[in-house]
């Protein structure tokens, strides 16, 4: 899903960076409130969910799918904010040091990955959590959110030949399909399946770490 | 073992770029020499240059410029190309030869006459822009890498306004990534000398996600750790470095004969051609 440099147009890119600009004001504004103590942790996690990133799931046609974990860090944070930011972060060192998606691309990949991707599937996981328990809610949280960024991402690629010719030339005919079809059948079982496994190791294992912005606010009087 | 192989194997491919990544960037050489903050600036208008030039012979040129900028950077160009093409320039050739036959216009070569297939001369020109545009931008995006240390790149960030608890993020993140990556190996290869057997699908996909959580219980001790150790040594929530950026009469001539450049391969995009 890291759309590269090119096959974006110009009005594509700056339409999503003044997008991005406002929502990374509302997510530093909202990460000021926050305890002294959990920027060194937002730091490791941003480290936690570029390796995330990382780990190659086998799919059956013989190929590997990864996750973005954007919902996972969202869920474990207990803050949806929180995940935007690493995970911005994490595309940004992505784009600059290992050629990982677009430099005029980043704000379109912030948008679909660190935006859509986790408050969707935050969302879908609060909605549901009470009816169904934490862990099928979280492996369906994270399915809807990667399957939904992928269509958006499918959208933004859609719109480039009505554009302007020269970037990425298929319409949304063929993008949108192909970008939701590859998601819902290999990224999207992969992130759910994992997201709810991890959910119910942690829960089982560390309970106490769960919804961790809300514990270590509370623990904020104390130093 | 798919995903310890593949996981191991993404691990190291990252480890290497960034080794490749440090070794060029303490080289001698003209964008090594320049300010950081004036070659970033510098680097991503090109980047941005290249995504609004609308003419193939200007991205040509774009092109050409950065092996110029590669070769006197003394970075071999057998690594650069490499670096450059694999992947994602190629893959983006892949998708593009479609449009080779689909887009209408000036038939060179009729491969049916029913249904009509026919490769164009338009859709080649399409093709062909299209994978060279993303293939120079990814070229001054590579370029950008290879001749600057991370602490410069995150020092002219926030000199350019990043804020500093972003930049304090970015910093911890990316010492972090390569202890994690460590800690990933080791329990990956601890994991896999007590295996007896291959594990199957689903059986992989459950290591998996105990060992992510296992890994984010870790993540969450070492941040801890991480702040305590901070704060004992006098942490005041912003960022300190200790490198100091002088700009140069040379800074100045490269700023000026780059805007020239870009100024010259706007003209002729949009005025000339």
């Amino acid at each position: 899903m890291h759309i590269p440099d090119g096959y974006l147009g110009p009005i594509t890119c700056a339409i999503f960076y003044i997008v991005m600009l406002f929502i990374w004001a509302i997510a530093i504004k909202k990460l000021k409130t926050l305890h002294p103590k959990q920027i060194p942790l937002l730091g490791v996690l941003t480290a936690f969910s570029f390796l995330v990133m990382m780990y190659n799931l086998p799919v059956p046609d013989g190929t590997t799918a990864h996750m973005v974990g954007g919902t996972l860090i969202a869920i474990l944070m207990g803050n949806p904010w929180i995940a935007t930011v690493a995970i911005s972060i994490v595309l940004l060192i992505q784009a600059l040091f290992f050629g990982d998606g677009g430099i005029t691309s980043f704000g379109t990949n912030c948008f679909n990955m660190g935006v859509v991707l986790p408050f969707v599937g935050y969302y879908c996981y609060k909605i549901l959590k009470d009816k169904i328990g934490d862990v099928a809610a979280s492996g369906i949280g994270a399915y809807i959110g990667i399957v939904v960024a992928a269509i958006c991402a499918g959208f933004e690629f859609g719109i480039q030949p009505f554009i302007q010719p020269g970037y990425c030339p298929y319409p949304f005919t063929v993008s949108v399909p192909a970008m939701a079809l590859a998601h819902l059948t290999t990224a999207g079982p992969a992130a759910a399946i994992v997201t709810a496994i991890v959910v119910w190791y942690i829960k089982k294992s560390r309970p106490d770490l769960f919804n961790l912005s809300k514990l270590e606010g509370g623990e904020k009087n104390e130093l | 073992m798919k995903l310890f192989d593949k996981t191991i194997e993404g691990v190291i491919k990252y480890i290497n770029e960034a080794v490749f990544a440090e070794k060029y960037a303490k080289s001698r050489g003209i964008l090594q020499s320049i300010n950081p903050k004036i070659k970033l600036i510098v680097i991503l208008s090109f980047v941005v240059i290249t995504v609004l030039t609308k003419h193939l012979e200007v991205i040509f040129g774009l092109y050409v410029l950065s092996l110029i900028f590669c070769y006197f950077s003394n970075v071999p160009l057998k690594h650069y190309l490499k670096r450059v093409w694999f992947f994602i320039p190629i893959f983006t050739g892949i998708i593009a030869l479609p449009i080779i036959f689909i887009t209408p216009g000036k038939p060179i070569y009729v491969l049916l006459n029913s249904p009509y297939i026919a490769i164009t001369y338009e859709g080649i020109y399409y093709a062909t822009i299209f994978t060279l545009r993303v293939a120079t931008a990814v070229s001054y995006a590579v370029l950008l890498t290879i001749t600057t240390t991370w602490n410069d790149i995150t020092k002219s960030l926030n000199k350019l306004g990043i804020p500093d608890m972003v930049i304090t993020i970015m910093t911890i993140a990316y010492r972090y990534i390569f202890l994690l990556m460590n800690t990933l190996i080791d329990s990956m290869y601890s994991r896999k000398s007590r295996l007896c057997k291959n594990l199957g699908m689903k059986e992989s996909w459950i290591e998996a996600g105990k060992n992510m959580g296992a890994l984010f219980i870790k993540t969450h001790q070492m941040g801890e750790d991480l702040y305590y150790a901070m704060l004992s040594r006098g942490y005041l929530n912003e960022p300190q470095t200790y490198s100091e950026f002088h700009t140069e009469t040379k800074d100045y001539i490269f700023l000026i004969i780059s805007i020239f450049i870009m100024a010259i391969a706007i003209i002729i995009d949009r005025c000339i051609l």
